[in-house]
């Protein structure tokens, strides 16, 4: 999994860092050390877990994320942050989810045991 | 019929007088794991009387000793003509032994597998925007500080840049700490329970405040990991960092109550107010009133 898995990462990084869809050659110019079929199995990889989408282009196939960088970090933020559904209990936090009012009273308590 | 509503009684006890009085006790929050064993076993005398006591109103003759009353059963159930008397007790009984049983089995394995999928696709939307640290923690891009675990096999611990820029190298550790004790201490497979039961049987009180208290018992365990392996003021600068303090605390109470933050923030600040010794005879007195009920069960 592991090596496997940095390069799924290195792959999407090169598609999230062009708006043009790539061919399978055009993602592998980025990796020289790594086999033209190594990048392609990513491709197939990454295309099954639904994180590309694959178009024929002429003689072709052109790859293009599902969706950009930070939609797929706000997407987990959003189960980080969220501590309503059960979505939180999938979770272990840090720190718990808490309002601004909560956030004031705790900073006042503090302010004023400095003081 | 005596021991059957014996064993209802204490079903009904640990289900509400009991849950109450142990969510209101101040010493799990000083010993977070003799905590976390009590409210389990307070969920297991609980679906365990239930069980029992149906299959005692099973039992084909009623007897006071459960001992008897299950090998009656038993015996009943392995002769050759099980279902030549059964009675309408008998049915009654029966029923709730196994509706019992098997509807906790069942709405932990869906809890289970539902966990399970939401963590998998966490972990892999992860695998794709997180930078590795190491085998187990993953770095991610966002202004915000946060840091949590994904429970499960193949753990991650994730922080966010918001707060590995924010914090300084001894709290990033003890952050990192607290999430490892989750992960040591299986913190993940030890709410299942109690998360399933509040999904699903949330009319019961034992189900709201063993998940709201064992949650808030996880949390002071972590933190207790965190404190032994970096210190407490490591811990606490970090906890203060998260709600944007930059100053320390000094150590005294901080007297708000609500979240489960504030309620670490002041377990850190405040010394233990309660001996080991209490706690030791809370756990004598509740064995003893098991044992005795058990005792009387079984003669």
């Amino acid at each position: 999994m592991g090596q496997m898995g940095d390069l799924e990462r290195l792959v999407m990084n090169r598609l999230w860092s062009t708006d043009e869809a790539l061919t399978v050659r055009q993602i592998a110019e980025a990796f020289p050390d790594h086999a033209y079929t190594t990048i392609l199995t990513v491709c197939d990889r990454l295309t099954k877990k639904n994180f590309v989408t694959r178009q024929l282009d002429g003689r072709s196939h052109v790859y293009r994320p599902q969706a950009t960088q930070e939609e797929y970090v706000a997407h987990l933020m959003d189960a980080a942050l969220d501590g309503s559904s059960d979505r939180a209990a999938a979770l272990v936090r840090f720190v718990n989810v808490i309002d601004d009012d909560e956030i004031e009273i705790l900073r006042a308590a503090l302010r004023r045991r400095s003081k | 019929m005596t021991s059957a509503l014996i064993l209802l009684l204490v079903a009904v006890a640990a289900a509400w007088p009991v849950s109450t009085l142990l969510a209101n006790s101040a010493w799990p929050s000083r010993f977070p794991r003799v905590g976390l064993l009590a409210w389990y076993a307070l969920g297991v005398v609980m679906v365990g009387s239930v069980i029992l006591g149906g299959l005692v109103i099973a039992s084909p003759r009623h007897v006071g000793s459960v001992t008897l009353a299950l090998r009656e059963l038993v015996a009943q159930w392995s002769g050759r003509h099980p279902f030549s008397h059964v009675t309408f007790s008998a049915a009654v009984g029966l029923s709730i032994a196994v509706d019992a049983a098997a509807a906790v089995v069942v709405i932990i394995a869906m809890t289970a597998l539902r966990l399970h999928r939401q963590r998998s696709h966490h972990r892999r939307i992860l695998g794709v925007v997180g930078t590795r640290v190491d085998r187990g923690t993953v770095l991610v891009e966002y202004p915000q500080p946060l840091a949590y675990f994904v429970p499960g096999l193949g753990g991650r611990i994730v922080l966010s840049t918001g707060m590995t820029r924010r914090f300084t190298g001894a709290e990033i550790s003890s952050v990192v700490a607290h999430e490892g004790g989750h992960r040591r201490g299986h913190h993940g497979a030890l709410l299942l329970p109690f998360h399933s039961f509040a999904t699903h049987f949330r009319w019961l009180p034992f189900a709201r405040l063993a998940s709201e208290h064992v949650t808030e018992l996880v949390e002071f365990s972590a933190d207790d990991h965190a404190v032994r392996t970096e210190g407490r003021g490591a811990l606490l600068g970090a906890l203060q960092h998260m709600i944007g303090v930059d100053h320390p605390t000094p150590a005294c109470a901080l007297g708000v109550g609500g979240s489960t933050l504030v309620a670490r923030i002041e377990r850190l600040n405040s010394p233990a107010t309660v001996a080991f010794s209490d706690v030791l005879s809370v756990v004598v007195a509740m064995s003893a009133v098991w044992l005795a009920v058990v005792g009387v069960l079984l003669r």
